[in-house]
């Protein structure tokens, strides 16, 4: 845990200097494109941990065991949490860029989509009373909430509207036509996302071990009375 | 660093530490509540 703490607040240094010295500015964006190398880290962030879900609830639907429920518990709350970052710098980045915070398009609506997706499910979990029955219809909601993920992902094609469609990732290549260096900031900011989210999620699923560990011994100073 | 727009740049990397520390702050002190909780009914459990 310490060495994960200190690679990720050395990179999360590295991140923030190459996002404000080393990355040139944006021809026509200007400063505010550098927004990008925190969102675009934010949004694949939210796919990996909502991927996680879908693989943890499968996984529980199937072997029924409890540790993939805690998994799934684990990378929803943490994902949300970086769907919450998309959903805050998408906007801020976007009224110099296009006069408005928000529109109805594809990408930013199904992002929506997902987020109060994965509110309800963080509902269900928080309020459901727990046991089984709140474990598996978590895991189907799940799994449900996992499939707007390419919905998300090719939005941006099938509706062309303000979003951008992929500059980076593009079918076929990586980066063609980006400057270098905005390759390798965007590089670096996704080592530090991933070394954030890694930080998030093994407290995050120590904490819900011993949520159900509390759980499990105050049930049995309740059988004892 | 030309001054344009900076607001929103602030503003959007901001919002990314905001978000990140209020939660590791969250998990942290929802931590200690648990581990408080959970060493106090173990120790009525010893004393029974």
């Amino acid at each position: 845990m310490t060495v994960l703490v200190a690679i990720g607040a050395t990179a999360s240094i590295a991140a923030l200097w190459a996002t404000l010295f080393y990355a040139p500015t944006e021809r026509i964006m200007g400063h505010v494109q550098r927004i990008f190398y925190y969102h675009l880290p934010a949004a694949l962030t939210m796919y990996l941990a909502y991927g996680l879900v879908f693989l943890a609830s499968c996984m529980y639907l199937w072997k029924r065991q409890e540790r993939w429920d805690e998994l799934a518990a684990a990378a929803a709350e943490v994902g949300t949490v970086f769907a919450t970052i998309v959903l805050i710098t998408g906007p801020i980045w976007g009224k110099p860029v296009w006069g408005v915070w928000w529109v109805w398009d594809g990408r930013l609506t199904s992002t929506l989509v997902l987020w109060l997706i994965f509110v309800a499910y963080l509902m269900l979990r928080n309020y459901g009373g727990g046991g089984e029955q709140v474990a598996r219809f978590c895991a189907v909601l799940g799994i449900i909430g996992f499939l707007d993920i390419p919905i998300i992902h090719y939005s941006v094609t099938w509706w062309r509207t303000l979003h951008p469609e992929a500059v980076v990732m593009t079918p076929g290549s990586i980066g063609r036509g980006v400057d270098p260096t905005m390759l390798y900031t965007m590089a670096i900011s996704m080592v530090f996302a991933a070394l954030l989210f890694s930080l998030l999620l093994t407290v995050r699923l120590r904490l819900e071990r011993m949520i159900r560990r509390t759980a499990a011994a105050q049930q049995l100073v309740r059988e004892r009375r | 660093m030309q001054m344009k727009n900076f607001g929103y740049l602030f503003a959007g990397l901001a919002s990314f530490w905001a978000v990140a520390f209020v939660y590791l702050w969250r998990l942290a002190r929802e931590t200690s509540r648990l581990q408080e909780q959970l060493a106090s009914i173990e120790q009525r459990l010893r004393d029974r």
